[in-house]
């Protein structure tokens, strides 16, 4: 049906979707770059500032508060998955244990929630007084440990970064059990003949096969800690308060609370350019590793 | 000895998975316990106790008392065309870059399966939040399915494409010379054999745009027309202190995909799997 087109024709089917990226994506993609070097309430005149954003920005203390927030979700979102997940894929290694299908569905349950689901959840566990942890430590004798663990600016940030563990540990897991799968079992034959232990066999083996893994793992932790991944659940579990709200959310309250359309697109084009920057260096340093 | 040890390893990380699976588990039995409570019983007795009169009722408040009926509404009424036209946007897309040669195919592919996939939400929030009001669709469902139709086409287009490169060529070839037109070569050969592709494009495309939270929030202004997200954080906003009725709220914005998930388990962990690693 689309042949009449000739030549034309690959485009009359990769048109639409080309389209709606192009428009949807793409041009607001372009746009923010644009509207971060201007000063711009939304409504009325651009006006064209240069670099000027990005000067106030660097001399904006709730820029960097929420820059060291998001360096603490990414110990929890990132760096503990990871290093965790691997640990664990490791213990079971290439042995099949019992139940390992309802294991995998329950680690990767976490990923179908709505992110402020998770948030209304951990805001009830984490609640202060008569909330979940906190009876529970007093059914345990624990009184002492009772914290209000969303009311203080060093244990908020804390509270929502066990939320990022819960959610992305399972997830760690499941990708770096199936890379460990696809390794050849002859290798381990062979150190184990060589005398290697199991450590000697992690570093020499498992880690080195599953670059590919650690490169994916990384940067989509990376990018949920830094972005589109806590936003939901900081608005459900402490509105931001606390320290808790993270460069998304703090370019959109300048944006739509504060009008500052090209204040908040300068936060924006940061945490782009870091993500970008990080991405990167993640999967260069797994390209050399594979030489 | 050796194989007692082992059997001991074994029996050692079943039980690790063990625990770690009760706490994975435990938001959810939590969730669903204190919908179960009243909420005086919880003030009373604190969260760690089984409920003293188990209410079963307090899920059927949320639609009759507040307003989830109609976030659930509004949530499908978002989500159903988004996934739909997504998909079939993505099936002629991912037929026209696995099959087809161009001129422009290689930028193509770049563009909608490199970075259209790797633009997250806030970096494009504010133009989106600009381009309704160009459009004209300002607080409208619109406004909300277009860019989200965009981003999961793109995601499809990935998966599906993928998995259209991995079908022998001779295929097309041979149903070209007998003929056949592009198009009855995509919908009679190619589709046919693709229905776990396209279901794993579907299921996770439903459950990024039922869960989304960013884009409802920057482009729907009034509580009507909000989606379960969102309406979940209103109503907490309105009623922190009721604990049953907020955990049943979040039961109903959670309990849809969970059983998505647990339908189609396979598609989903295909998915976050293939998905990622390309």
């Amino acid at each position: 049906m689309f042949d009449v087109g000739g030549a034309l024709t690959p485009y009359l089917y990769v048109g639409p979707t080309l389209l709606f990226v192009l428009l949807f994506l793409i041009f607001p993609l372009a746009s923010v770059v644009w509207y971060s070097l201007v000063s711009w309430s939304g409504l009325g005149k651009m006006v064209f500032i240069g670099l000027g954003n990005f000067v106030k920005l660097f001399q904006d203390e709730k820029f960097w508060a929420a820059f060291s927030t998001n360096l603490v979700y990414v110990l929890f979102f990132s760096f503990i998955p990871t290093v965790f997940g691997l640990l664990l894929a490791s213990l079971i290694g290439r042995s099949r244990i019992l139940g390992d299908r309802f294991f995998r569905a329950v680690l990767l349950m976490p990923q179908v929630i709505a992110s402020v689901a998770m948030g209304v959840i951990f805001g009830w566990i984490f609640a202060p007084g008569f909330g979940v942890l906190n009876s529970f430590l007093r059914a345990i004798g624990l009184e002492r440990l009772e914290r209000p663990w969303l009311g203080d600016v060093v244990l908020a940030p804390i509270a929502v970064g066990v939320v990022g563990t819960w959610l992305w540990l399972g997830f760690a897991v499941v990708i770096f059990g199936a890379g460990i799968q696809k390794i050849d079992e002859a290798l381990y034959d062979a150190a184990k003949i060589d005398g290697a232990g199991s450590w000697r066999q992690f570093t020499a083996i498992t880690f080195p096969a599953l670059r590919a893994e650690l490169v994916v793992v990384i940067v989509v932790t990376l990018i949920r800690a830094f972005g589109s991944g806590v936003f939901g659940i900081v608005v459900a579990i402490t509105s931001g308060g606390y320290k808790t709200t993270p460069l998304a959310l703090y370019a959109y309250r300048l944006a739509f609370v504060e009008s500052k359309m090209g204040y908040g697109s300068a936060v924006v084009i940061f945490l782009m350019a870091l993500i970008i920057i990080l991405s990167g260096v993640t999967y260069a340093v797994g390209e050399r590793r594979k030489g | 000895m050796k194989s007692a040890l082992a059997l001991v390893t074994r029996i050692l990380v079943f039980v690790v998975f063990l625990l770690l699976s009760v706490v994975m588990l435990l938001p959810f039995l939590v969730m669903i316990f204190a919908t179960l409570r009243e909420p005086l019983d919880i003030v009373k007795r604190g969260a760690i106790a089984l409920p003293e009169v188990w209410r079963f009722t307090t899920i059927r408040d949320v639609f009759t008392q507040y307003r989830f009926g109609l976030y659930l509404l509004n949530t499908i009424i978002v989500t159903v065309p988004t996934v739909a036209v997504a998909l079939a946007m993505a099936i002629l897309s991912a037929f026209a870059l696995a099959v087809m040669d161009f001129r422009w195919k290689r930028p193509v592919i770049v563009l909608v399966t490199v970075i259209a996939v790797m633009i997250s939400e806030e970096f494009i929030m504010i133009p989106l939040f600009q381009m309704q009001r160009f459009f004209g669709i300002t607080n409208t469902f619109l406004a909300v399915i277009l860019p989200q139709v965009a981003m999961s086409a793109a995601f499809a287009t990935l998966i599906i494409r993928s998995f259209f490169l991995g079908l022998p060529r001779e295929m097309a070839d041979a149903a070209m010379e007998d003929g056949a037109s592009s198009w009855q070569i995509l919908w009679k050969i190619y589709v046919p054999l693709s229905g776990p592709p396209i279901l794993t494009a579907a299921t996770l495309t439903t459950t990024w745009t039922w869960n989304d939270y960013i884009i409802p929030l920057v482009m729907l202004s009034s509580t009507s027309k909000a989606t379960l997200p969102l309406g979940l954080v209103l109503f907490r906003g309105a009623h922190t202190i009721d604990i049953p009725l907020t955990m049943a709220g979040t039961l109903v914005t959670a309990l849809p995909m969970l059983l998505l998930f647990v339908i189609f388990q396979r598609n989903f962990v295909q998915g976050l799997t293939q998905g990622v690693l390309k």
